[in-house]
């Protein structure tokens, strides 16, 4: 060890601790915050598409709001909201007291944070912040279509927040490699963890691709000579999508994660198909790696067929992990805690998201959809009703082991139910506006297509959608003021994390840690309790053991 | 023929039903399995059932087969493109404005700043046209026909369309982000019976 203990002050210990559960709170609360600054922008975008005309914001504004909400929610919030789900629980699951390289695992986080600095000072520059699309089509970001630092200041960005999020993606994907407790294989480690793994796969692989874009955006910007010629467009958006596929599943693995391990628990029964789990994430990943190019279907030239069968191949991935949380709750006993709830939202509501999704597979298809307001429908089921809700779930199931004291139910149903709501009251209309024809990124549109209804119930929605967060603030700050202690383990939890005081102490473990024989070791812990012998985990055993299940 | 209409429908006849029915499948297996859950107390032990797996994996695989074949088979009619179409057409799309040329016939039309212009092709005809971009990406969409490209600078885009029947479509727009004035970007189009449509273009 070559850490050197000089006590220091507090106010360093805020920013510089290594510990990585103070790193990881650190970047998930600089997360949130740009959640709010991107969610606020979303609203006033609602407010502006109520109704047609323009009332509330310019078209040049307008165009400023979508590319920085869609920047801030890809790079600022949901990706380091996922890896710092990531830098805290991995550890923990898998019985270490530290992460891989903690000290830098933390000027990952900190890179993270200037990036997004740097993309909203865009908006104290005289030419506004970056008004390009999160993508930064080239060449609508060139120096000729984008004047002004507030383009510069986005790519610098861009390419500082990737950059932390690739070595805090390349952190825990060697915890998980190099840290492992003894007893820990990588067959036993949680489904979580697993989910963690593939998506630091891709961090570790996509990402370096969206940091080259970007410097190649600079560098044409400055001098030129980058995506002149009659391809250059073409082959900046291969690039980004090579990148910009992958990040898809980033954001959307750490919480089929954080789903799975509700799931289980709150059924009160082992994962079903831990093994087929495991398998269908790594194909999901090696497709996920090899599908960029169904963003440019609508470019001449492409080939369209071989990505159109790998994008609708995707179905068979998703398909079992379906199965495995169906089966899982099959036979469960089931508690509709928050945490539950939100489990089930995620998966009831992301599965409208995965359909659409190979709807859009289709190249077909796509010719009509993209690029309107069917495709926002359809990531946004992914992202929000999808992985926000997964994120939700993670944060009710871990909020005692973070902070020591539990959320309120009934808050917490409040919150899930106006959150049900909104969502799809926002969302489901864009899914018929896109396919009678509006397309996306736009301020106005005519009144007189019959759009009007449908964009003043997604407005309608939007409000809905930030009441719940409101729902939730209130029972965050009830929650850290009137505290209820969580204890150790107040869900009756199957992994290691629940095997630790909550919050943990600054090694993780400060006693022996259970035997860990399975993916489960708490839980066969308490099987032990409970005097029933359980033979050493075999599918043949297991097979013979369970009875039918569908009765009771 | 290239009829881009047909050629969706029938993709989406096959794709829509089938996730509307894995949707309430799956999204009612969850909802019940959730209810009827709540009730027990000894929880099952069974941690999986490989042949039950197996034969999902099975069933998936033949479903996504089946899509792609659909796909591609209405993919291949989008592609084939006859080779003398009735009539070709040059859309050049500039920041924020379209114009419609018509080579052969030496017509154009140019949209001006605050008039949406009109594309003028038969009913029925394969019409090819030819796309090109004067500075940044556009895309030509015309949401009747289930079809949109990207027009790219310095990269002249061929697709052969067809506009089944006669009549004024009011809804053809740039749908790809192309800066300040994307929205403003419309244009309608005039479908008319070839008869008419060749007194038009002697006339023009």
């Amino acid at each position: 060890m070559t850490t050197v203990a000089v006590p220091r002050a507090d106010a360093p210990g805020a920013f510089g601790a290594t510990d990585h559960k103070r790193v990881a709170v650190r970047m998930a609360l600089t997360a949130v915050a740009f959640f709010a600054a991107g969610g606020m922008l979303a609203l006033v975008m609602r407010a502006e598409l109520a109704e047609p005309g323009l009332q509330v914001v310019s078209t040049g504004t307008y165009n400023v709001l979508f590319t920085m909400h869609g920047s801030t929610m890809v790079y600022l919030f949901v990706t380091p909201f996922a890896l710092a789900l990531g830098l805290y629980l991995i550890p923990l699951e898998i019985g270490a007291a530290e992460t891989a390289g903690p000290r830098w695992a933390l000027a990952g986080s900190w890179l993270l944070t200037l990036g997004g600095l740097s993309m909203y000072a865009g908006f104290l520059t005289r030419n506004g912040a970056a008004a390009a699309t999160w993508v930064g089509f080239d060449p609508l970001s060139d120096a000729v279509n984008s004047p002004g630092e507030g383009m510069d200041l986005w790519i610098l960005g861009v390419a500082l927040a990737a950059l932390g999020e690739w070595i805090v993606g390349l952190c825990i994907l060697l915890t998980v490699l190099r840290k492992r407790t003894p007893g820990m294989t990588m067959l036993r480690i949680p489904v979580f963890a697993w989910a963690m793994t593939v998506t630091c796969l891709m961090v570790a692989f996509a990402f370096p691709a969206l940091i080259a874009a970007m410097g190649l955006l600079w560098v044409e910007r400055q001098w030129g000579g980058i995506f002149d010629s009659s391809e250059g467009p073409v082959a900046y958006q291969h690039l980004f999508w090579f990148y910009g596929h992958p990040v898809v599943y980033v954001m959307f693995f750490p919480f089929v994660g954080a789903v799975a391990e509700c799931v289980s628990v709150f059924s009160g029964r082992r994962f079903f198909g831990y093994l087929a789990m495991v398998g269908s994430l790594l194909l999901f990943t090696s497709l996920s790696m090899s599908v960029w190019a169904h963003h440019m279907f609508t470019i001449d030239g492409v080939t369209v067929k071989y990505f159109s069968l790998l994008s609708i191949s995707l179905a068979i991935p998703a398909g079992i992990e379906y199965v495995d949380m169906i089966g899982t709750l099959w036979g469960g006993a089931v508690r509709l805690t928050t945490a539950m709830l939100f489990a089930l939202g995620f998966l009831v509501q992301f599965l409208v998201g995965g359909l659409t999704g190979i709807f859009v597979g289709s190249s077909v298809l796509d010719y009509h959809v993209n690029n309107s307001y069917f495709v926002v429908a359809h990531f946004h089921y992914t992202l929000f009703a999808g992985s926000f809700f997964g994120a939700m779930a993670a944060v009710y199931l871990w909020w005692p082991k973070v902070t020591g004291t539990l959320l309120r139910e009934g808050l917490g149903r409040v919150h899930f139910w106006l959150s049900v709501a909104g969502a799809n009251l926002t969302f489901f209309p864009m899914f018929l506006l896109g396919r009678d024809g509006m397309t996306r990124r736009v301020a106005d549109y005519p009144g007189d297509q019959g759009w009007n209804l449908e964009n003043a119930l997604s407005s309608l929605g939007a409000a809905l959608i930030a009441v719940s967060l409101l729902v939730f603030a209130v029972n965050a700050v009830v929650s850290l003021v009137f505290r209820r202690p969580a204890g150790d383990d107040p869900w009756e939890g199957h992994t290691l994390e629940w095997a630790t005081s909550s919050p943990p102490p600054r090694h993780n473990f400060d006693r022996a840690l259970p035997p860990i024989r399975s993916y489960h070791p708490l839980y066969d812990l308490r099987q032990g309790e409970t005097g029933e012998e359980r033979a050493e985990s075999s599918p043949e055993s297991e097979l013979a053991k369970a009875g039918p299940e569908e009765h009771s | 023929m290239p009829n881009t209409q047909d050629a969706y429908g029938d993709v989406e006849g096959v794709f829509l039903p089938v996730a509307v029915g894995v949707f309430v499948l799956v999204a009612g297996a969850i909802v019940v399995l959730a209810l009827r859950g709540r009730r027990r107390t000894d929880p099952g032990q069974r941690a999986n059932n490989v042949p039950l797996e197996l034969a999902i994996v099975a069933v998936l695989a033949v479903t996504a087969a089946i899509l792609v074949t659909i796909s591609f088979s209405a993919e291949d009619r989008i592609g084939s493109a006859a080779v003398s179409p009735a009539l070709r057409i040059r859309v050049v799309a500039a920041k924020w404005r379209w114009r419609f040329e018509y080579p052969a016939q030496r017509i154009a039309i140019q949209g001006v700043e605050g008039r949406v212009p009109t594309l003028v092709v038969p009913a029925g005809r394969e019409v090819e046209i030819e796309g090109v971009s004067l500075d940044v990406i556009h895309a030509f969409w015309v949401p009747e026909l289930r079809f949109q490209r990207q027009l790219i600078p310095d990269r002249p885009t061929r697709f052969a369309l067809v506009f089944p029947r006669p009549g004024f479509l009011s809804s053809g727009r740039c749908s790809f982000f192309c800066g300040l004035r994307h929205q403003d970007m419309r244009f309608g189009v005039e479908v008319m019976t070839p008869a008419r449509f060749r007194a038009w273009a002697q006339r023009a």
